[in-house]
């Protein structure tokens, strides 16, 4: 079926583009590329639409265009454009980013492992797809994990979120829109507060790195 | 017949080698913004060492002496079998990517064991550069291939080749992410920076060529230029087979032939702009590198697995 | 009857406030409106939310607007806890803020962004007890935690911005994974249910929930607990709450631990349930088991190593989170009932706690425990109130968690899950250990000259008087209304073994189980207490410390 097949060759897409986001040297980047992954995402919602004759799905997907591919990267923009200019924002990760190349082929794999034990209809065709998403997700906390510039993390949050947009539509394209009301608004408004937070961070504790973010301990 | 093709293809190739080569070193000139040597300048080099007499190290045994042409003998090996203008190996048993890794595996032992049988100090400091380098690229190499090898259901690179000119090569996002990770473990292969064996520096760089003179250094000199060549022209074939001769015809042949050509040619260019455009690194830092390469490598086999 | 106006009342009042709260100009309004604002509104939620709490008691199932909000005996209990602890922690703000102001750690404009956030993380928190479309319970957490982000960094410090961070972050993330699981709930349902639209709703899902796949249904709830776990500061997901209890201010604080931990476990009770119905109970079980465990036992020598008065309350909150998980995962009618009694008896002596560590610091400035001794002679009433709180939040009777605690221990038995009760048992005997230090400690020894005498005013104390004599009085009886509500309630969890019992004798059913005969009158908890011999255990406990 070339539907669906479009559709996990576009999950793969958002694998790839992920990965971008996480090693992006700059926040900047990093923002741009997240606008491109949401545009993947979009690509995705739509083209289950087709699969599967949803309307709601292109609802969606127009939706997330507005809010994941303009509104999203747009805040994060402002907000890296409202930092002092002596607050460092583009700081190196924990780790070398490279290997989190490695990690990330080994969470997908984890992720197909777990999803090849369920069977519900809906997701048969789609089971690579559902991995991918699961995957996502674990890529975002991953990004969470490893980056010690507290902005970048920010983007760990938005993969996560987006990850968890695709396994919706794949496991439940009938959604009532009020399910795709409250994943978009929830997304919009965590980023808005974590911009905020961010932004005063930088204001009032002039660092964003969160190695010195430790005080707090035992 | 197709015995008579691979002979030519290897003789080519070895024609070759040393132009392309040149090619890169004018390249390179150019982006310094220096006039450069001509680009048959290879040509004239190995012509001069060929008349000169060998000379060789005291106390360095017969692994010394058997070095060069082993080295060489692999190379041209690999590119007998490779399919290069045609869509299926000249001589399939040369073509099997198990035969492949094991004949570039061979001159690499060699010339590690060459190194240390060498009095200097240098030489084998060089060789050991070299031996990490093959030794942090080639899982990659290896699961690369292993994930085509599955693709397509055969380890004969020349079904690997048909399959992708075909697209029949499933599962197509695997496919296209082993062929940029194989694109990267290539450039280091072909020992580009920062994973050079650079002219300067010759003392730890090009340390185990140091030992070597006339015909000998000849021969590697030869050796090196055609290691690069190949590794361009597997990259080509397994991945970008696109437009060569699915039959003997003389017309497809040469259309393949020039198509081959104007593709590594173009591989050739692209691996000289990023050289130039890099740095070297310290060859502890190198991992970082190898370790991106092979994470996409192995993200390629999660996908095969997936199936996407 | 039609109860909507009254929930409107809930939800209204809480909401309006906030938008009123946010449209006033900061600049030119004084303080005291919005304080005005803020006690209007606590009291439109405590006499609405008491009066829900009472109809649901009284065995009315509330459904409001469709099936979206649904109050039944379960979340009455948690709606309940809201409409106490709210009140008593708002009214302990007034002087708390202004005494802040007074210091100079609040600038003026911020008490607006104060009374505005407290509002709307009230107003979330009634969201998440009293919806029933699960995906809604999923936004009402988010929202609590968004709404608290800047309730704990309120102080600007780096210290406090690094505990909202850590909270958002944490948090937000953990929230995403009960996402997951609720949207893997969803899909699941909505496969197998006739009508896709119904199937957001907990209560059309629970009939269904034997149909449901069942390994998508454990990797959801895996993910819930997990997701709404890292909410309720389950160890190891629970980094962020020491921090966040600890930078924020008292009131929030008391209101964190006390309410919002227990909305959390509300919800992964929720979905315990739906699991429990659909591949039995011994998978959800053991998850609550092994998470509880860990919790009691980490954050047990955690609370005996600190040194700081609010992170030590913090942790204390972080056992008490793992007990209830452990009763939760002991099971059986017994275990049930003794987590839902000790998520009530817990939010109150917590929210006392918070309230007056609040106090301890309004007089003394830190919250170092080695610089805090003779509360009692500064501040009399706060000082034997801090005592009480102490010997409360150890388990002693006759305060409401040694029912709740004894509880557990009964269920254990009956269980005979001896290895968790052992474990748990040695983390009691920490804390109580902890607490009794802080006792001698803080609340006794010798006052510095440096302090002023006087307590604080009569506006903090009241609500923590209030507090202690409910503590007080589900410790020594249950009010028949409460103790059948709670019935209720472990008949609602219990439902998916088939037999609902709703208003059958879970009490009795529990006691048959441990073996215990002559047992006359069960209408009055406490009594029970006295029966069996494993009370001596525990009495043995405390002689021990003593």
């Amino acid at each position: 079926m070339l539907g669906y097949s479009l559709v996990n060759a576009l999950g793969a897409c958002l694998i790839i583009t992920s990965m971008t986001v996480v090693l992006a040297k700059t926040v900047r980047a990093s923002a741009c590329l997240y606008s491109l992954q949401s545009l993947v995402l979009v690509a995705i919602l739509a083209s289950l639409g087709f699969v599967t004759g949803s309307g709601e799905l292109f609802t969606w997907s127009a939706t997330a265009f507005v809010t994941k591919v303009v509104l999203v990267p747009a805040i994060l923009l402002f907000t890296l454009k409202k930092i002092d200019n002596n607050v460092n924002t583009d700081l190196t990760p924990k780790i070398n980013p490279m290997k989190a190349v490695a990690l990330v082929a080994v969470e997908v794999f984890i992720c197909f492992v777990a999803v090849s034990g369920i069977d519900l209809p809906t997701a048969v065709e789609a089971k690579p797809a559902l991995a991918v998403s699961l995957a996502h997700f674990f890529i975002g906390l991953t990004c969470i994990v490893i980056q010690r510039s507290i902005f970048k993390q920010i983007f760990g949050y938005c993969l996560m979120e987006n990850g968890s947009h695709v396994a919706l539509a794949l496991l439940a394209p009938q959604a009532p829109e009020l399910v795709e009301i409250g994943v978009a608004t929830d997304a919009i408004f965590a980023v808005i507060i974590l911009s905020v937070l961010v932004w005063r961070m930088a204001h009032y504790a002039h660092t964003l790195d969160a190695d010195d973010l430790c005080e707090l301990k035992g | 017949m197709t015995i008579v093709v691979a002979v030519l293809q290897a003789i080519l190739l070895v024609a070759l080698a040393p132009l392309f080569s040149g090619i890169t070193r004018k390249i390179r000139a150019k982006m310094h913004s220096r006039k450069g040597t001509g680009i048959l300048q290879d040509y004239y080099d190995l012509a001069k060492l060929m008349r000169r007499s060998e000379v060789r190290e005291g106390g360095s045994g017969l692994v010394s002496r058997l070095m060069p042409p082993i080295f060489l003998g692999c190379f041209i090996l690999i590119a007998a079998g490779l399919p290069i203008v045609m869509l299926a190996c000249p001589i399939p048993i040369l073509g099997d990517m198990i035969t492949i890794l094991y004949l570039m595996a061979l001159p690499r032992f060699m010339f590690a064991l060459a190194s240390i049988d060498s009095a200097s100090s240098y030489t084998a400091i060089g060789g050991i550069r070299e031996l990490l380098v093959g030794v942090l690229i080639e899982p990659s190499l290896i699961l690369v291939l292993f994930v085509m090898a599955i693709a397509v259901g055969s380890t004969d690179v020349g079904f690997m080749s048909a399959a992708v000119a075909n697209l029949q090569a499933t599962p197509l996002v695997a496919v296209v992410v082993a062929g940029v990770a194989f694109a990267m473990a290539c450039y280091i292969e072909m020992g580009k920076l920062p994973f050079d064996m650079a002219e300067a520096e010759q003392e730890i760089q090009e340390g185990p060529l140091a030992a070597y003179s006339g015909p000998s250094l000849a021969m590697l000199k030869l050796g090196v230029s055609l290691k690069q060549l190949v590794v361009a022209s597997l990259l080509v074939c397994i991945f970008l087979p696109f437009g060569s001769a699915s039959s003997l015809a003389p017309l497809d042949i040469f259309i393949g032939f020039v198509v081959y050509v104007a593709k590594v040619l173009a591989v050739f260019l692209i691996a000289s702009v990023i050289e130039n455009s890099v740095m070297r690194v310290r060859y502890k830092i190198l991992d970082r590198y190898t370790w991106f390469v092979m994470g996409i490598a192995s993200l390629s086999l999660v996908f095969l697995v997936i199936g996407i | 009857m039609d109860y909507t106006f009254l929930f409107l009342i809930l939800i209204g009042c809480p909401f309006g406030a906030a938008i009123l709260t946010a449209v006033l100009p900061s600049k030119s309004t004084p303080r005291a409106v919005y304080s005005g604002i803020h006690v209007l509104e606590l009291a439109g939620v405590a006499a609405a939310g008491l009066a829900l709490t009472v109809a649901a008691f009284m065995g009315d199932d509330i459904f409001v607007f469709g099936e979206w909000f649904h109050i039944d005996g379960l979340s009455a209990l948690f709606l309940g806890l809201i409409a106490i602890i709210a009140p008593c922690t708002g009214i302990y703000s007034l002087p708390y803020i202004k005494h802040d102001v007074e210091d100079k750690k609040l600038e003026p404009s911020q008490v607006k962004q104060y009374y505005l956030f407290y509002s709307l993380f009230v107003f979330s928190m009634i969201l998440a007890v009293s919806s029933n479309n699960i995906i809604m319970m999923w936004v009402s957490v988010e929202a609590t935690t968004l709404s608290t982000v800047f309730l704990v960094g309120v102080y600007r410090t780096k210290l406090a911005l690094e505990a909202a961070w850590k909270y958002v972050i944490v948090c937000t993330a953990g929230v995403a994974f009960g996402m997951f699981g609720t949207l893997l709930v969803y899909a699941n349902a909505a496969d197998v249910m006739a009508d896709a639209h119904q199937a957001v709703f907990w209560t059309e899902i629970l009939p269904n929930a034997p149909l449901m796949d069942h390994s998508l249904m454990m990797i959801a709830f895996v993910f819930a607990a997990i997701g709404f776990g890292t909410k309720a500061g389950l160890f190891p997901m629970h980094t962020w709450l020491p921090d966040a209890h600890s930078e924020a201010p008292s009131p929030v604080s008391a209101l964190l631990s006390g309410v919002l931990l227990k909305c959390a476990i509300l919800i992964v009770l929720r979905f315990f349930i739906l699991t429990a119905a659909n591949v039995g109970d011994t998978f959800p079980q053991t998850v609550m088991l092994i998470l509880g465990v860990l919790s009691v036992a980490y954050a047990a020598f955690e609370v005996y190593r600190q040194n700081d008065l609010k992170r030590k309350l913090a942790y204390s909150s972080c056992e008490n989170i793992g007990i209830i998980a452990v009763c939760f995962g002991i099971g059986g009618p017994l275990g049930i009932i003794a987590g839902l009694v000790h998520c009530i008896a817990h939010g109150l002596t917590k929210a006392l706690m918070f309230c007056l560590s609040g106090n301890v610091m309004m007089k003394y400035r830190t919250r170092d425990l080695s610089k805090i001794s003779g509360i009692i002679s500064v501040a009399p009433v706060t000082g034997v109130l801090f005592a009480a709180g102490c010997l409360a939040l150890a388990g002693f009777p006759p305060f409401a968690m040694f029912l709740s605690e004894m509880l557990m221990i009964l269920a254990g038995v009956a269980a005979q899950t001896w290895w968790v009760l052992v474990i748990v048992l040695v983390a009691l005997v920490v804390v109580i250990m902890a607490l009794i230090r802080m006792i001698t400690g803080a609340a006794l020894g010798r006052a510095s000259e440096e302090i002023g005498r006087g307590d604080v005013s009569a506006l903090a104390l009241a609500p923590e008087v209030i507090l202690l004599a409910v503590v007080l009085l589900l410790g020594v009886a249950l009010p028949g209304p409460l103790a059948g509500s709670i019935e209720e309630a472990g008949a609602i969890v219990m439902s998916y073994e088939g037999e609902n019992s709703a208003n059958g004798d879970l009490f009795a059913d529990a006691l048959a189980a441990l073996g215990t005969q002559d047992q006359p009158e069960l209408d009055d908890v406490s009594e029970m207490s006295d029966v069996s011999e494993v009370s001596d255990v525990q009495e043995e406990i405390e002689e021990v410390f003593e």
